[in-house]
C-alpha cells in the first residue's frame, strides 16, 4: 500500500467516524428536533463519504452511501420515521466500517462479504431508498449462489459475527501482551538516540514494529497496525538517512507514545483510536521522509509543532530509569490487603503483649507477698527452733518462691520485648503501606496524548487553530483515578475547543491572536490534585445559560438575572448547544462530567469571563484508597474528618455555650464577622445526648462553598490513612466509610456533605428544599424562644429538616436581640423564662409594633384558661400545651406559615 | 449428631423461627425457662455419667465450639467458626446502633461487627454490670481482671461477625437432644451434650442474618426507609 493510499484510507476512516458520531446522535436523540438535525448531519457526511469512494473496488460502499442518503431524505420528508430505522442504519454503517478495515489492509471483498450487501440494501429500500444497485463486482458472488441464503435482517451483531472472525479474547490477549513490545521499542529508540548508526538495534526495532503491524492487522486493530507500519517505515529509512536522525527519532518516540495510548484505549474500551493514527501520520508527514525536502526542514517543523512547554510526552528517560518492572495494579492491591491484615495481627500481638505484662505484674506482686510470708516463717523458725524437717521445707519453699520471682522478672522482660517489637512493626508496616500506595500512582502525563490529539483533531474538524500547552504532566495520581479521569478531561478539552475557541477570523476581529490557546495544568494541593483546563475563547454567555436553564426547568422562568450563574451549565439538561452536539460531547454533557468527578470524590468549578475565556478547575484526591484526614475526638470516640473539607481549626471562644445553643458561631474574618452554623459532633452523632467538653475545639469545614463549624473535644494530627467503605449494613448516613490506622484500628470517617445537610436542613438530594430567591424572605424564618435546651434543639432540627430557617433564643432578652436581626415570620414562645418571660416579651413586641406580619405560637406547660385568654389578648395566634409531640408542633407551625400543604407532602 | 428433616419440621410446626431480629418481649421469661431446662439436662447427664452411662461418647458426632457468656452455656457448629482471636480487638463504636453492638473492628482486612450474645439473646438489656464489664474489657482494663473476655469470629466468606464471649470452653462432639426453642437463633430444637454439660446450640447463619438485618434497618442507616 502506498503512502497516498494510506492517507486516503485515513481520510475515509475519519469521514466514516463522523458519520458514526452523527448516527449515534440520531440514535440517542430525545426530541424530534435533535433527531432531524442529526439526520441532516448524517445526510451530509454520507454524501461526502460517497464521493470519497471513487474507485470501482469500493462501488458497494458508494452505493450504500447513496442509499443511506435517500433513506434519510425520505425520512425527513415523511411525517413519521420508518420502524427500525436506527437498526437498519447501524447495519449499513457496520458494513461500511468492516469494508474500511479491509480497505486499510488492502483486502478485496469476497463472496462472503458480498452476501451481506443485498439484505442490507433490501432493508434500506424498505426504509425509502430508491436507487438500490448491486455493484458488478459483487454480482459474481451473487451468481455463485452465495446470495441465495441472505441473512435475516437483524441488528449489527450478526454482521459482526460474520466479518469479525477474530475472537474478542484473542484480540484482547494481543493487547495484553503489547506493553512488552512498547517497552522494547522505547529501549531501542533510546539506544538509537545515543548510537544512531547501530544497525543491529535498528533491526531489532524494525522487527518489533513489523510484528505489531502484522499481528495488529490480523487482530483487526487498525490504528495499532497503522502505527506499527509507520514505525516500521521509520526504522527502514533510518540507515539511509543523510540528515540528523534525532528529529526523526523524536517523532518515533512520540509514535511509540501514541501506540501506547491507542493500545490503552483499545484495552480499556475495546474501541479503536483513529485519532492516534491520524496524529502519527501528521507527525511523520511533517518529517518529509519520503520527499525531497532536507531533513533539517523536518527538524524545524518538529520543533515548531511541539514547543517544549507544550510537549505532553511522558518523560521517556525517566520511564527508562524506572522501567525495571511492570506490576499489575491488582497485585499491589493484594499486597496492600495482606499488609493491612498483617498490621491488624501486629496490633493483636501488641495487645497480647500488654495483657501478658499486666498479668505478670500481678503475678510478680503475688510472688513478693509469698516471699515476705515465707521469710516471716523462716525468721520465726530461727527464733523458735522448729523440727529439722520443717526448717528444710521452709527454706526450700523460699528458694522456690525466689525462683518463681526470677522467672516472672524474666517473663516481664520478654513481654516488654514483645510490645516493643509490635510497636516497631507498626511503624514499619505504616511505611510499607505508604510505599505500596505509591506504587499505584501514575503520572497524569499518561492521559495527555489522548487529550492533545483530541484537541488537534477537533480543532481541524471545525477549522479552528488551537495551541495546546501542558504544565505539571508529572503530577502523580492513583491508577484508578487516572483511568476514571480520562473521559471527563477529554470532554472538557473537547468542550474548550468546540464551545470556547472562536474561528480564526472571529478572533482576529476581536483583536485576539488567530490561534486560540487551550491549556491544562496540574499540581498537588495537599492530598489532592488540582487540574485546570482553560481556554482563551469567548467565555460563557450568561444569557444563553439563563435561557437553557429555564428550558431545562432548573430555574423558574421569572428568575432574577442575579440568580443566574455560569455554574448552572453543570445541571442536568442544561445545554447551550441547540443541536445534537457532535463535536463536544456525543451527548455527554457537563452534567455527566461533574457526576463522574463527584463519583471519585472530586469537585469541579467553572469561572468564565465573557470574551476572555473559561476555566474549569477540577480537584480530585490523589488516591481513593488513602485520604488525608484530621483525627478528632468527640464523646470519647475518634473520628476522621477528610482534610479536603477543612477550612481551619480554632479555639472555642468563651461564649461557646451560647453559640452552641443558638447553633451559630460568629467567626471574625479580617474586618467583618461572619455567622456560620455550628453543632457539636457528639450531638450530631448521638441524637442530642451530649456531654459538654471542658476545652472544646472548633473545626471549621467548607462544603459546596459554604462553611459550617463542628465542635469537638480534641483535635489530633493530620494523617494519610487508608480508606475503606463500610459494609452496607454498617453504613450510616453520617459515616459511610472508615479510615484504617497503621495499627489496624477502624476510625469512622465523617461524611461532611451529610453533616452539612443535617445542620442546614437541606434534603439529601443535594438540592435545597426551597430555592432561596434573592429576596429577603425566601425561606420562612422561625424563632424558638424557650429556656429548655432540648425543646430548642429538637424543634429546630425538625423544622430545619422541613426547609425552614430556624434560630433559637434562651429567654425574652435574648429573643429581642434576635428578632431585630432576623425578622422571623413565626415566633414560638415559652411563657416561663428567666429575665424576660413570654408574656412580657409579647407585650413589648406588640407595643413596639414589631409583631406586624409575625405569627406567634405560645408553647407552654400552663394549661389555665386565663393564661390562654391573656395570650390571645396580647396577640398570640396559637396556644400549644406541653408536652406535645414534635411532629404535631411542626405541623402547627407550618399551618401558621401557610406551608402545611408542602409539609404534608414532605411527610408522605 | 444429625439433623433430620423431622426435627426441623417439628420446629416449624411449633411456630417456626421468628423473622424479627429483636427478641420478643417475652424472651426473658422464655430464656429463663430454657436455662432451667439446660440445667436440668446437665444435672440428668451428671447423674447418668456418675452411674457410668455415657450419653455423648467422646469424639462421636459433629464438633461444636462451646463457650459461656453471662452465665449461658452455648455451642456453635465448628464449621461456622472462623477464628478465636488471641486477644480482644480494638473496637470503634458505631452511631445509631443497637445495644448489643459492642463496636466495629478490622478482621482480615474486613470491617466487621462485634456483638454481645448476652444482649442478643435478650438477657442483658438491663444488665448494667455486664455492659460495664464489656466496656472495661474492650478498653483494655479487663485484661487485668481474672477472666478477660474473648472474641470468636463466626460466619462465611460473605459476612462475618464477632461474638464477645466470657470464655471458650472447648470443642465437644455431641449428640442432639431435641427441645423446643423459639428464640431467633436457636438451631431449631437442639441442645448439645458433652463434657458433662448441656449447651444451647446457636444457628450461626440465622444469628448473623438477623443481626445484619437489624443493623441495616437501624435509625440513621443508609438502608433505613428503603
Amino acid at each position: 500500500m502506498t503512502a497516498s493510499d494510506e492517507s486516503k484510507a485515513t481520510v475515509l476512516g475519519l469521514s466514516l467516524r463522523l458519520l458514526w458520531f452523527a448516527y449515534e446522535a440520531f440514535r440517542d436523540a430525545k426530541s424530534p428536533d435533535v433527531s432531524a438535525n442529526a439526520l441532516r448531519q448524517m445526510r451530509r457526511y454520507a454524501a461526502e463519504l460517497g464521493t470519497l469512494y471513487d474507485d470501482p473496488t469500493v462501488d458497494d460502499c458508494a452505493a450504500l452511501c447513496t442509499a443511506i442518503g435517500e433513506v434519510i431524505d425520505a425520512t425527513l420528508a415523511a411525517p413519521t420515521k420508518p420502524a427500525g430505522l436506527a437498526d437498519v442504519l447501524a447495519t449499513a454503517l457496520t458494513y461500511l466500517r468492516q469494508r474500511q478495515h479491509m480497505l486499510q489492509d488492502g483486502e478485496q471483498p469476497d463472496a462472503q462479504v458480498g452476501a451481506l450487501l443485498p439484505p442490507i440494501m433490501a432493508q434500506l429500500q424498505r426504509c425509502g431508498a430508491r436507487t438500490v444497485t448491486l455493484p458488478p463486482m459483487l454480482l459474481a458472488a451473487h451468481d455463485s449462489g452465495v446470495f441465495s441464503a441472505p441473512r435475516a435482517a437483524g441488528g449489527t451483531g450478526g454482521l459482526h459475527d460474520h466479518l469479525d472472525h477474530v475472537s474478542p479474547a484473542l484480540r484482547r490477549k494481543f493487547l495484553a501482551e503489547m506493553p512488552e513490545d512498547v517497552t522494547q521499542l522505547r529501549q531501542v529508540l533510546l539506544r538509537l538516540q545515543e548510537h544512531p548508526a547501530d544497525e543491529q538495534v535498528n533491526r531489532d526495532g524494525f522487527h518489533v514494529a513489523h510484528k505489531i503491524r502484522g499481528s495488529g492487522g490480523t487482530m483487526r486493530w487498525k490504528s495499532i497496525a497503522g502505527l506499527g507500519q509507520l514505525l516500521e517505515d521509520i526504522f527502514e529509512t533510518l540507515p539511509t538517512l543523510q540528515a540528523d536522525p534525532q528529529p526523526v527519532l523524536a517523532v518515533a518516540m512520540r509514535l511509540v507514545d501514541l501506540l501506547q495510548v491507542a493500545r490503552d484505549e483499545a484495552f480499556r474500551t475495546g474501541q479503536e483510536m483513529p485519532a492516534a493514527l491520524l496524529e502519527a501520520q501528521r507527525l511523520v508527514q511533517s518529517l518529509h521522509l519520503g520527499g525531497a525536502s532536507p531533513a533539517s526542514a523536518a527538524a524545524v517543523t518538529v520543533v515548531a509543532s511541539t514547543p517544549p512547554a507544550a510537549a505532553p510526552i511522558p518523560d521517556t528517560t525517566r520511564d527508562e530509569a524506572t522501567a525495571g518492572l511492570r506490576i499489575e495494579a491488582q497485585r499491589v492491591d493484594a499486597l496492600l490487603s495482606k499488609l493491612i491484615a498483617l498490621s491488624t495481627r501486629g496490633q493483636l500481638m501488641h495487645s497480647a503483649g500488654e495483657d501478658m505484662a499486666n498479668m505478670l505484674g500481678e503475678l510478680s506482686r503475688s510472688v513478693e507477698r509469698a516471699l515476705t510470708r515465707v521469710q516471716t516463717i523462716v525468721d520465726g523458725d530461727a527464733k523458735s527452733p522448729a523440727t529439722a524437717g520443717a526448717q528444710e521445707f521452709t527454706s526450700s519453699l523460699k528458694e522456690s518462691v525466689e525462683d518463681v520471682g526470677e522467672a516472672v522478672t524474666a517473663l516481664r522482660r520478654v513481654a516488654f520485648n514483645i510490645r516493643q517489637a509490635a510497636q516497631e512493626q507498626d511503624v514499619l508496616t505504616a511505611g510499607l503501606q505508604q510505599d505500596l500506595l505509591h506504587l499505584r500512582l501514575v503520572e497524569l502525563s499518561t492521559l495527555l496524548p489522548v487529550i492533545e490529539t483530541t484537541v488537534r483533531v477537533v480543532a481541524s474538524e471545525q477549522g479552528k487553530r488551537v495551541r495546546f500547552t501542558v504544565r505539571g504532566g508529572e503530577t502523580a495520581i492513583d491508577r484508578d483515578i487516572s483511568d476514571a479521569l480520562a473521559e471527563p478531561l477529554y470532554q472538557l478539552a473537547r468542550n474548550a475547543v468546540t464551545h470556547g475557541i472562536e474561528l480564526p477570523e472571529a478572533r482576529v476581529a476581536l483583536g485576539k491572536s488567530p490561534e486560540g490557546h487551550v491549556w491544562l495544568s496540574a499540581h498537588h494541593v495537599g492530598n489532592e490534585v488540582q487540574i485546570e483546563i482553560g481556554d482563551d475563547g469567548k467565555g460563557v454567555d450568561l444569557a444563553h445559560v439563563r435561557a437553557a436553564a429555564i428550558r431545562a426547568s432548573v430555574i423558574p422562568p421569572d428568575a432574577e438575572p442575579s440568580a443566574v450563574n455560569p455554574g448552572l451549565i453543570f445541571e442536568a439538561g442544561v445545554t447551550t448547544w441547540p443541536q445534537a452536539d457532535l463535536a463536544a460531547g456525543r451527548g455527554v454533557g457537563l452534567n455527566q462530567v461533574r457526576t463522574a468527578i463527584h463519583s471519585f470524590k472530586g469537585s469541579i468549578e467553572m469561572t468564565s469571563t465573557e470574551g476572555q475565556g473559561t476555566l474549569f478547575e477540577v480537584r480530585i484526591p490523589v488516591s481513593l484508597r488513602v485520604a488525608r484526614v484530621l483525627l478528632v475526638e468527640a464523646g470519647g470516640q475518634h473520628y476522621a474528618l477528610p482534610a479536603a473539607y477543612l477550612d481551619r481549626v480554632i479555639e472555642a471562644p468563651d461564649d461557646i455555650g451560647t453559640a452552641l445553643d443558638a447553633g451559630m458561631l460568629h467567626v471574625r474574618e479580617g474586618e467583618t464577622t461572619e455567622r456560620i452554623p455550628m453543632r457539636s459532633v457528639e450531638e450530631l452523632l448521638s441524637h442530642g445526648r451530649v456531654t459538654r467538653p471542658h476545652h472544646p475545639v472548633v473545626v471549621i469545614v467548607r462544603n459546596a462553598g459554604k462553611r459550617f463549624a463542628l465542635l469537638v473535644d480534641q483535635v489530633g494530627e493530620q494523617r494519610g490513612l487508608m480508606v475503606r467503605a463500610l459494609p452496607a449494613y454498617l453504613r450510616r448516613s453520617v459515616t459511610r466509610s472508615a479510615a484504617i490506622t497503621a495499627g489496624g484500628q477502624v476510625v469512622l470517617m465523617l461524611d461532611i456533605p451529610t453533616l452539612h445537610r443535617r445542620i442546614t436542613g437541606v434534603r439529601s438530594t443535594g438540592a435545597p428544599i426551597r430555592q432561596r430567591a434573592p429576596g429577603a424572605d425566601a425561606m420562612p424564618r422561625v424563632l424558638i424562644v424557650d429556656d429548655s435546651l432540648s425543646i430548642r434543639r429538637t424543634l429546630s432540627e425538625e423544622l430545619a429538616q422541613d426547609g425552614l430557617e430556624v434560630e433559637t433564643a434562651r429567654d425574652g432578652i435574648d429573643a429581642l436581640q434576635t428578632i431585630a436581626r432576623m425578622r422571623p415570620r413565626v415566633l414560638v414562645l415559652d411563657i416561663e423564662m428567666p429575665r424576660l418571660d413570654g408574656f412580657e416579651l409579647l407585650k413589648m413586641l406588640r407595643d413596639s409594633r414589631q409583631l406586624e406580619g409575625v405569627k406567634v405560637m405560645m408553647l407552654t406547660a400552663r394549661t389555665s384558661a386565663d393564661a390562654q385568654a391573656h395570650a390571645k389578648m396580647l396577640g398570640a395566634d396559637d396556644y400549644v400545651i406541653k408536652p406535645v409531640p414534635i411532629s404535631e408542633l411542626a405541623q402547627r407551625i407550618h399551618k401558621l406559615l401557610g406551608t402545611d400543604d408542602t409539609f404534608e407532602a414532605n411527610q408522605t | 449428631m444429625t439433623h433430620t428433616d423431622d426435627e426441623h419440621a417439628g420446629a416449624d410446626a411449633a411456630g417456626g423461627l421468628p423473622t424479627t431480629a429483636l427478641p420478643e418481649p417475652t424472651a426473658t421469661l422464655e430464656a429463663q425457662a430454657q436455662d432451667a431446662l439446660v440445667d436440668t439436662i446437665t444435672a440428668v447427664h451428671e447423674v447418668l455419667a456418675s452411674s457410668g452411662v455415657q450419653l455423648a461418647p467422646t469424639g462421636a458426632g459433629d464438633g461444636y465450639l462451646t463457650w459461656t457468656a453471662g452465665g449461658m452455656h452455648c455451642a456453635l457448629a465448628i464449621g461456622s467458626v472462623r477464628e478465636l482471636l488471641p486477644s480482644l480487638p480494638r473496637v470503634t463504636s458505631l452511631p445509631d446502633s443497637p445495644d448489643w453492638l459492642a463496636g466495629l473492628f478490622l478482621h482480615d482486612n474486613e470491617i466487621i461487627a462485634l456483638a454481645d450474645p448476652v444482649h442478643v439473646l435478650g438477657r442483658g438489656q438491663h444488665d448494667g454490670q455486664r455492659r460495664q464489664a464489656i466496656r472495661r474489657a474492650l478498653s483494655g482494663v479487663g485484661a487485668i481482671s481474672r477472666a478477660p473476655m474473648q472474641a470468636v469470629v463466626i460466619g462465611d466468606e460473605e459476612v462475618k461477625l464477632g461474638l464477645l464471649v466470657d470464655e471458650v470452653a472447648g470443642v465437644v462432639y455431641g449428640m442432639a437432644l431435641p427441645i423446643t426453642d423459639h428464640s431467633p437463633f436457636g438451631q431449631g430444637a437442639e441442645i448439645q451434650v458433652g463434657n458433662g454439660r448441656a449447651y444451647r446450640t446457636l444457628d450461626a447463619r440465622a444469628l448473623i442474618d438477623a443481626l445484619v438485618r437489624e443493623l441495616a434497618s437501624a435509625e440513621g442507616s443508609l438502608d433505613d426507609g428503603k
